[in-house]
């Protein structure tokens, strides 16, 4: 696998972006698919391993709760149990792993209403259980930092999941616009065109706090 | 290009995802416009933001919960997607059309004696009614026994009492509806605590607080698992 670190923009973190040349990238998890598939365990359990971080991760951005996205999490790791032996090696089997857990939390999230997902965000951020950075960079800007990463993970909860589906896993996970397209199966310039509006919506959501960032960027 | 061409195009702009040709246009507009040069270091400050978010802390134990929910039973394949992946093995697929043609010549076969009983029995009936009633109305040996019994009832008059809506009420369907929910819940819970039983007993080191995870939802259908 290649990745590239992208630097289009030196005020953002670099985030390593892998190139987006599918067809010629060897799967990491194809050896362990293959023995999955022939009947061996525990290549599983090193497949559930592998992935269980991306996919909470991805739960959590879309869900909001911890609680939920742990359910989540363990919902779509159970249903990629079910289903992933139809997995024939078409796409990487990250993408599939992506797309399984992408459904695992839109469906959560239809079945939960925005109004309950907000209530346990209101509550799990009263009782301090919303991801903080554990080691800010600057101790001097920690509470500045902490507070505008709250707004930015409550930002993402207000836009309509399509949206925050493609933002996430464009700005956040790192994907190339390409498998974004496969997870989503929607055409690229659809994906570029969701990235684009839910950028703008969270631009609007997060007014004071980019005014400030990007009055630090350009001094 | 106009304003909002311009910042329709800004994601791309700041990805390089242009042509040589759209990036120098948007840079000669952004040379001369302060309101879409503001906006495109929001959007860049936006990015920042969302980059810098935290990698959240991953739960203990999420994977072993998973393979202790498998070896309980949870996660199987469903078996119509089962047998459909494996009509993709030609062998499979050589003995299921075998089958198949098998059972199609047996229906086909069987249906030519069902049809034969069927109307001598539908000749047996017509002639058994125009015995009784003295009318030939034909009728056929499925439907004949309550049709029958029907007519008879309705021609004694009592056909609304006697037959079709004997007994039905609504509060009597109301009180069916709950007393058949309040049976279901009590099974669901049952499962959850046999499920929650069967876990503590798993020796898994998560097996204690996954059990209790699972006791403290009491909504949780556990859809594809079943007990010991």
């Amino acid at each position: 696998m290649t990745y590239e670190l992208v630097e289009h923009n030196p005020a953002a973190a670099p985030i390593a972006r892998e190139v987006d040349t599918y067809t010629e990238i060897v799967d990491p998890d194809a050896e362990l698919v293959r023995r999955w598939h022939a009947g061996d365990a525990s290549a599983f359990e090193a497949l559930v391993r592998r992935h269980e971080r991306p996919v909470f991760r991805l739960a959590l951005r879309m869900l909001g709760s911890r609680e939920e996205a742990e359910d989540v999490t363990q919902e779509a790791l159970l249903s990629l149990h079910r289903h992933g032996r139809s997995f024939r090696g078409e796409s990487r089997f990250s993408t599939f792993v992506y797309r399984v857990a992408a459904n695992a939390a839109l469906n959560r999230r239809r079945t939960l209403g925005r109004s309950r997902a907000r209530e346990r965000l209101l509550a799990e951020r009263q009782s301090g259980g919303i991801d903080l950075p554990s080691s800010p960079r600057d101790p001097g800007d920690a509470a500045a930092g902490a507070q505008a990463q709250a707004r930015v993970h409550e930002a993402l909860q207000e836009l309509p999941p399509d949206l925050r589906l493609a933002v996430v896993l464009y700005d956040i996970e790192g994907m190339p616009y390409g498998e974004i397209a496969r997870v989503l199966e929607v055409p690229e310039g659809t994906v570029k065109s969701r990235i684009h509006r839910a950028r703008n919506a969270l631009r609007e959501r997060l007014r004071s706090f980019v005014t400030q960032e990007s009055e630090g960027v350009e001094s | 290009m106009n304003h909002s061409e311009i910042r329709a195009h800004l994601s791309e702009y700041l990805e390089r995802d242009l042509s040589g040709e759209e990036r120098s246009r948007i840079d000669a507009h952004l040379e001369i416009c302060s309101d879409c040069d503001r906006e495109l270091s929001e959007l860049r400050a936006t990015i920042s933001l969302l980059r810098r978010l935290p990698e959240p802390a991953l739960p203990p134990g999420i994977g072993g919960a998973v393979m202790a929910r498998i070896a309980l039973g949870e996660g199987r394949e469903a078996r119509v997607h089962s047998l459909l992946r494996r009509t993709a093995d030609p062998r499979f697929a050589a003995l299921l059309a075998a089958g198949l043609a098998g059972v199609f010549f047996l229906v086909q076969s069987g249906d030519a004696g069902l049809s034969t009983q069927t109307s001598r029995a539908v000749a047996s009936g017509t002639l058994a009614r125009v015995a009784a009633n003295g009318a030939a109305t034909p009728v056929t040996a499925e439907r004949g026994g309550v049709e029958e019994a029907w007519l008879n009832s309705r021609d004694s008059g009592l056909g609304s009492q006697a037959g079709v809506t004997s007994g039905f009420t609504p509060a009597a369907a109301y009180q069916q509806y709950v007393s058949q929910a309040r049976r279901e819940e009590a099974e669901r819970r049952a499962r959850i605590q046999e499920f929650a039983r069967q876990l503590r007993g798993a020796g898994h080191p998560n097996s204690a607080s996954l059990a209790s995870h699972f006791e403290a939802r009491p909504n949780v259908v556990l859809a594809d698992w079943q007990p010991r």
